[in-house]
């Protein structure tokens, strides 16, 4: 009896441990692919600077002289040498440039500044002047259209549902609809967009709203299934309390159930929106690869958005634009780290 | 005295499945009726039926009248909406608004907009918390959440929330039954208060505060009303052996 | 007194809200199902769903050839299968620890962590695949005087799986924390230790939950475009070695269409094929996950 007890504490004791050990991995996974991004991508938040010094000063004129610090003005290197500067990486430097550089390095004449033109300018053919900033405001502009798709259609589907449907094969039928189309691949919702909204309506290719539209029929069935777990989780007490003092039902939706449910909602809508701001593969599908050198002004121009920047960053071998690739998908996870912790934040909140 | 609901030949299915059995039953103005029975006997449902809350369940339908003041409260033409401005429902369990204080009781007056301007409401509100016997123990808070409340006070502000649209007619679904005998002995004082402006049915599973709050006894078994007849009498001397068992307690 | 017409609007209003999601439904089966049928006017049915060879192109004479998608559909399932030979397994005891070894405060901070690594775009993924896993595999492979490519099945399939694990514990863990508690209680108050308790009763009570998110799981790998497309291949290739470079079914479709965009070209309507059998083989899954769960329960209770 008492050696099948130990064998039993034994097999409990090796059990919890693969539990643990399989945390211990998925997490060391994650945290490798985090930590190596971090690593690779936060240099891009910085560039190399050289030093050039004006031989005569006195023939510049007021402004120039009274900006340059020292007779000199600091320019931004060339790719090669900003990897160089930042890994010692020679790459199609000559021996002679190299030479040149150290000696600038012991002479103070270059440096690494924080690169606000990462985050300002737009795309360029050159990675040290390349900058995320028509993927953001591509992002910016294709969530938007996206949120005022998906936010009032998914609500009024979920209302529909959970408070007003009748039970039948109709409804079933919606029901089992919508729980699909959460589960279909992000691809298919591409296709979708290129046949009916590029093809079939000639709405202009690459642009936020085509973009917008189609991330909005992405996102619309899981707004759905979220708002309606949200509805669903209102004690029917309550409900009937409201009917009881004379209530019309959209009184009791509005009065009572929706704002309890808000919560929930707002969460269910925040984050599919991240998940939208995170997906690549249905805007390649409507044509936002190609290089989009000036950002877009209206819903209808040209766009690209922050993910797809990043794709195309990605095919490209210099090793400048890997580490911009990074610095990207640095800033992309940081935005969505924030929308999650709001998301978070939110649930915690009222869950009291 | 007059009948403020009389329900005639009562049939209640709920699709396939009837709960209630031809029930007809007076209910006289300003009195209490208790309606007793052994669980799942329909009590509940007769209750719900008078202010038509069973409509939000799927595929319930009914036979016969439920007359309110003569008129069928089941007609075509009748507004539900308004039906419960004059019968209004005190549940089980206390379910106040996520709300303050003020707000539950300001709720109903607010959307049948019963008062003209500000004072008006707030004169309502006092109003009605001092009728249910709570307005000195929460004047001071009136604008903190309702549900900090105990559970007695609750019950008692779902009491005030519900006489503030001034019906004629209050429900009460076992509305001690989530309470401490304290708090419980606070509501059966309250409802004998109230008798003298509404006339109230309760359903309750509790033999002694029938017998302590109401002065008609309707008793049901598997839905069918057994009998019904003045509170004393029938508990003294039940004409029926189901209601007799249930008193004496062999089951229910 | 109240404004009946304006309920009836509002209702009307989350009505039509409900019926566009099902036209969206309908949307989708008819657009793709208008171009495949296109495409199966150009290419048979057979040649594509049987075919060996997969170089697709359209001769001078208007004949087509090479449209053969087996390779696409082994290189889809080889990948797959790694992807879920890491995951399951591992998604699977990381749902058991967190929900009946790990204390709350583990549950309060693991959880939510999970689930927003659960968010992190594919695209990361693949990019990690490329630039790192890519070649540690290789050099490794090399150590051992194996040869392994840079696009090989395993990358993809590692990274697939590493990708799809937070997702599978989450929803395991969601199967095994909503079995009543008087089960546990139960074989506990019987002498069984928590592994016993896990392995013979809670484990077989959520078997069809966890076989639903096993089937999820597996969905998602099948229908995931982002990492195949930065890690996988671009040419068909035949085989189940997983040290060799396959392409699957979305890096097709994404290939076919983002090169000539002409609308009536076969290749470009041969990615609208794919999409299709991709939405066919996608719904089957989802639709076993979801509704054959309800009645496997309903039947064994």
């Amino acid at each position: 009896m008492t050696s099948s007890l130990k064998t039993r504490r034994r097999k409990e004791k090796w059990f919890r441990r693969m539990g643990f050990l399989s945390l211990c991995l998925a997490l060391l996974f994650l945290g490798g692919i985090l930590g190596k991004i971090v690593y690779t991508g936060y240099p891009a938040f910085f560039r190399t600077e050289v030093a050039a010094q004006a031989e005569r000063p006195d023939l510049l004129n007021v402004h120039a002289r009274y900006f340059l610090k020292e007779n000199k003005k600091w320019i931004t290197a060339s790719d090669d040498v900003d990897m160089y500067y930042k890994h010692e990486v020679v790459g199609n430097l000559t021996p002679h440039q190299i030479q040149a550089i150290d000696s600038l390095k012991n002479q103070g004449q270059i440096r690494l500044v924080f690169n606000t033109g990462f985050f300002t300018h737009s795309d360029s053919r050159e990675p040290e002047l390349a900058g995320i900033w028509g993927g953001l405001i591509g992002s910016l502009l294709t969530l938007f259209v996206t949120f005022c798709t998906a936010f009032p259609i998914g609500i009024g589907t979920a209302l529909y549902l959970e408070e007003f449907a009748p039970k039948n094969r109709f409804t079933n039928w919606v029901e089992a609809n919508i729980n699909n189309l959460a589960a279909v691949p992000s691809i298919l919702f591409g296709l979708l967009g290129l046949v009916f909204f590029i093809h079939f309506l000639g709405l202009p290719r690459p642009s936020a709203l085509v973009g917008g539209l189609t991330l909005g029929l992405m996102s619309l069935p899981v707004i759905v299934v979220a708002t309606r777990a949200a509805l669903s989780s209102v004690p029917p007490t309550l409900k009937e309390a409201a009917l009881g003092l004379g209530a019309t039902p959209l009184q009791v939706l509005f009065h009572h159930v929706v704002p309890m449910a808000m919560p929930g909602i707002m969460t269910g809508v925040i984050l599919s929106l991240a998940r939208a701001l995170g997906e690549t593969a249905p805007l390649l599908m409507i044509g936002m690869v190609a290089f989009i050198a000036t950002p877009p002004s209206t819903f209808l121009d040209p766009t690209t958005v922050l993910p797809v920047q990043i794709f195309n960053w990605s095919r490209s071998s210099e090793m400048g634009f890997v580490e911009n690739t990074s610095g990207a998908i640095l800033v992309l996870l940081i935005v969505l780290a924030i929308l999650n912790g709001i998301a978070i934040f939110i649930r915690k909140k009222f869950e009291s | 005295m007059p009948l403020k609901i009389d329900v005639k030949d009562l049939n209640l299915f709920y699709g396939d499945k009837q709960a209630l059995f031809n029930v007809s039953l007076g209910f006289p103005e300003f009195q209490t009726t208790a309606l007793m029975g052994p669980s799942g006997c329909g009590k509940s449902s007769l209750l719900r039926c008078l202010n038509r809350l069973n409509d939000i369940i799927p595929n319930v339908h009914i036979q016969g009248k439920v007359l309110l003041d003569k008129e069928d409260i089941y007609a075509p033409s009748l507004d539900v909406v308004e039906l419960r401005t004059h019968v209004g429902m005190v549940f089980q369990k206390p379910n106040p608004f996520p709300h303050s204080i003020y707000e539950n009781v300001a709720y109903g007056p607010r959307i049948h907009t019963l008062f003209k301007d500000k004072t008006e409401l707030d004169e309502i509100v006092e109003k009605n918390l001092a009728r249910a016997g709570l307005w000195d123990e929460v004047k001071d808070r009136l604008h903190q959440p309702a549900t900090r409340l105990s559970g007695g006070q609750q019950q008692r502000l779902c009491i005030a929330r519900a006489i503030a649209v001034n019906p004629e007619v209050i429900l009460m679904d076992e509305p001690c039954s989530a309470l401490d005998p304290i708090a419980t002995a606070r509501v059966e004082e309250l409802i004998d208060e109230l008798r003298e402006r509404f006339t109230i049915v309760i359903v309750t599973h509790n033999l002694q505060q029938a017998a302590r709050v109401s002065q008609q006894t309707a008793f049901f078994h598997s839905g069918h009303l057994v009998e019904a007849g003045e509170t004393g009498a029938l508990f003294t001397m039940p004409q029926d052996e189901r209601t007799q068992g249930y008193i004496t307690g062999r089951y229910g | 007194m109240r404004s009946l017409w304006l309920e009836r609007l509002v209702r009307y209003f989350f009505f039509l809200c409900a019926l566009s999601a099902v036209v969206i439904t309908i949307g989708i089966v008819v657009s793709l199902l208008g171009e495949t049928l296109r495409f199966f006017a150009r290419v048979s049915i057979i040649d594509f769903l049987f075919g060996l060879t997969w170089a697709p192109q359209t001769l001078p004479t208007g004949e087509t050839s090479g449209f053969g998608a087996i390779p696409l559909f082994t290189g889809t399932a080889l990948i797959t299968l790694i992807a879920m030979a890491v995951a399951l397994p591992c998604g699977t005891m990381v749902a058991i620890y967190l929900s009946e070894y790990a204390s709350q405060t583990m549950r309060q901070i693991f959880k939510p962590v999970l689930e927003t690594l659960a968010g992190i775009p594919t695209l990361v993924y693949g990019f990690f695949a490329v630039t790192t896993l890519g070649p540690l595999l290789r050099d490794t492979a090399e150590f051992f005087h194996l040869s392994l490519v840079s696009e090989s099945a395993l990358n993809a399939g590692l990274i697939m799986g590493i990708m799809i694990l937070p997702y599978m514990s989450s929803l395991c863990e969601d199967a095994l924390h909503s079995l009543p508690v008087a089960l546990r209680e139960g074989s506990m108050g019987l002498g069984a230790t928590s592994s016993e308790t896990i392995l013979k009763v809670l484990l077989p009570a959520a078997f069809p939950n966890l076989m639903a998110a096993f089937l999820l799981s597996l969905s998602r790998a099948i229908g995931e475009t982002m990492i195949v497309v930065m890690a996988a291949g671009l040419a068909a290739n035949l085989t189940f070695n997983p040290f060799e470079a396959v392409t699957t079914v979305t890096v097709q479709i994404v290939s076919l269409l983002t090169g000539d965009q002409e609308f009536d070209n076969a290749k470009t309507l041969a990615a609208f094929g794919l999409g299709f059998v991709l939405f066919v083989l996608t719904f089957v899954l989802n639709l076993l996950a979801l509704y054959g769960v309800k009645r496997y329960k309903r039947i064994y209770g």
